[in-house]
């Protein structure tokens, strides 16, 4: 298929599938990038934001242009049987993980130092009302969940994504799905009491 | 799902909504779309090393002596180990010469800008210049002793009948059937593994070290081991393709020492002292095509680029040394490429550099404090104000006193951050 390269292409017809803009990005067609960006820019800084609760939107947003720049490059991969919201999440806990690790490392220099790396939300205990409280103390419980089974159950619980998307997203096996989930649950519960 | 469940992920539906990012626009799209495919341009226009790596695999194969040995009949193995591309018209001599009686082995001197691919027995082995290495074979049992240079070999299937082994100082690469490539340059023993499986074996028993090398990986024993992935640069069946290449000269039939080509590195550097910067370019970037395990080299030829202000060429040769080198050089030459990188405005290649040095244990302590002062300037400069000042203030409290603190208090102040 040859495409041209041009700006965005008013003739793309607005019910155009995922697919279709997949294929037109895999042989060159950059124009297909907007419609994917704005079916899917905020989806994707919003699981960014929940499955790290210390980042800040900034960076969720940096991220997102991260993600979308392997979208670009990767467009090839991609197959049509794969939704291409779980691709993008995919793309999206790579980069996330990798961001993680480096934060990591400033927030080790830093809190040798003695004090917390920027961003990172500091304990509060003024609770409002009890939903405030309740979504504190939720994000306190996913904060406190290894990455990985904090990254399975948003994109179960929240995104909605089955077991065999997740699997295919995280390139796990899906019983490894079942099992974060089943202790990402687990630790959920017992840290949330009542509240769960 | 138990009602408990079903009360959790309503409260995680819940949170959601907390951190649910604010709606696209199409303007703000638009301009999100042309950010993301300038980003994508300036990745792909600072990252050539791939190319230059392959370049440097291709010109390593360019000057070639082929020498083949007649080999005694193989009985048909059950599955072949690999596929040896067909022969192409080269020489043969005479098994002794590898095969000395007596002694048992055979010194083999390659000097820069030759190749040699020879069989031993039913194996394959090539060298590339500049290589000295010892032949030790006795029927299915094969040593080489490799004091210096790179060897890769295409070994037949051996079973409990025989070894191959390659020794590279306190390294030994003991070999089933595989094909492989071993590099010993100075300290480091680099081994490449394209098909089978390798080990790995250092250091006197009972505590002997031993690391199993499948097919596709590749192992550093330096200072520090190190796995990586085979890159396609290193071509171990590249190296050990028999067919010739255009360049071919075929020597004599018996291995023999040739005088060095070219000046040495030492006629470069002082070429590049004495300022003539484009006549020491152009001998540097020769030596590393036909020489590029000379770290040296890669080091004066990044300053030599450096000079002549091709800042993109010298961190393309930074690359490649940090590729090749392990521990305080390998970190100082990321450190360097992070800089020119922050000279050229690719502060984003330049933050991913500076942050995997942070974390590198074996970054001179002497580079930590600019470094850091590196950090705080990439974000600042990608507008991450707030990631910059923890960065700077830092500094200034780590290292009071030194230049990197004075400028990070100078950047605190004059940002207002």
């Amino acid at each position: 298929m040859t495409v041209q390269m041009t700006e965005p292409a008013a003739d793309l017809p607005s019910d155009i599938s995922d697919a279709a803009l997949m294929q037109r990005l895999a042989a060159g067609d950059t124009s297909a990038l907007g419609p994917l960006h704005r079916r899917y820019a905020r989806m994707v800084t919003s699981f960014l934001l929940r499955i790290d609760p210390d980042r800040g939107l900034e960076q969720a947003e940096d991220l997102t242009q991260e993600v979308f720049v392997t979208l670009l490059d990767t467009a090839d991969r991609y197959q049509d049987q794969q939704r291409l919201k779980s691709w993008l999440c995919g793309i999206a806990v790579r980069k996330a993980r990798t961001a993680r690790r480096n934060r990591w490392t400033r927030m080790r220099l830093l809190t040798r130092e003695g004090r917390r790396a920027p961003g990172m939300a500091a304990p509060t205990d003024s609770g409002a009302d009890d939903r405030l409280a309740a979504r504190r103390a939720i994000a306190a419980a996913l904060g406190e969940l290894p990455p990985k089974q904090r990254e399975v159950i948003v994109l179960h619980a929240i995104e909605g994504l089955s077991g065999e998307e997740i699997a295919a997203a995280l390139g796990i096996k899906a019983n490894a799905v079942w099992v974060r989930l089943h202790r990402a649950r687990k630790r959920l519960r017992d840290r949330l009491g009542d509240l769960a | 799902m138990t009602d408990v469940d079903t009360r959790l992920d309503d409260a995680l539906e819940d949170w959601a909504t907390t951190r649910e990012a604010p709606p696209m626009t199409a303007e703000r799209s638009r301009a999100e779309v042309a950010a993301i495919l300038a980003r994508r341009d300036e990745r792909r226009r600072s990252r050539p090393v791939a190319l230059a790596l392959a370049g440097v695999a291709a010109a390593l194969l360019v000057a070639i002596g082929a020498i083949v040995l007649r080999a005694p009949p193989e009985p048909p193995a059950p599955e072949p180990v690999v596929q040896v591309p067909p022969r192409g018209p080269l020489p043969e001599i005479q098994p002794e010469i590898l095969y000395e009686e007596g002694t048992g082995t055979h010194g083999l001197e390659l000097a820069t800008s030759e190749r040699l691919v020879a069989a031993v027995g039913t194996d394959r082995i090539a060298l590339s210049g500049p290589s000295r290495v010892g032949v030790s074979a006795r029927g299915r049992e094969t040593t080489l002793d490799l004091a210096e240079g790179l060897v890769a070999a295409e070994v037949a299937s051996r079973g409990d009948d025989g070894f191959f082994r390659v020794r590279a100082g306190a390294v030994d690469v003991v070999v089933v059937g595989t094909r492989f490539a071993v590099e010993r340059t100075g300290g480091v023993v680099f081994v490449s593994v394209e098909e089978g499986t390798v080990q790995v074996e250092m250091g006197a028993l009972p505590t002997r070290e031993r690391w199993t090398v499948e097919a596709g990986e590749t192992l550093t024993v330096g200072a520090r081991v190190l796995r990586g992935s085979l890159d396609a640069a290193d071509g171990v069946a590249l190296l050990l393709r028999p067919e010739p290449m255009p360049e071919l000269e075929v020597p004599t039939p018996a291995p023999r020492l040739l005088p060095p080509a070219g000046p040495t590195v030492s006629d470069l550097r002082s070429l590049l002292l004495a300022g003539e910067l484009d006549a020491a370019e152009a001998g540097l970037a020769d030596h590393v095509a036909r020489r590029p395990l000379d770290l040296d080299a890669w080091s004066l030829l990044a300053t030599a680029r450096r000079k002549q202000g091709d800042r993109p060429g010298a961190i393309d040769a930074l690359d490649a040394l940090a590729a090749r080198s392990v521990g305080g050089t390998a970190s100082r030459a990321r450190y360097e490429a992070a800089a020119l990188h922050q000279q050229l405005g690719h502060h984003q290649e330049a933050l991913a550099l500076l942050e995997g040095l942070v974390a590198d244990p074996s970054l001179p302590e002497a580079l930590l404090p600019d470094t850091l002062l590196r950090s705080g300037q990439a974000h600042l400069a990608l507008g991450r104000r707030s990631e910059a000042r923890a960065l700077f203030e830092l500094v200034v409290r780590r290292f009071p006193g030194t230049a990197p603190a004075n400028a990070a208090s100078q950047l605190i102040q004059n940002e207002t951050l």
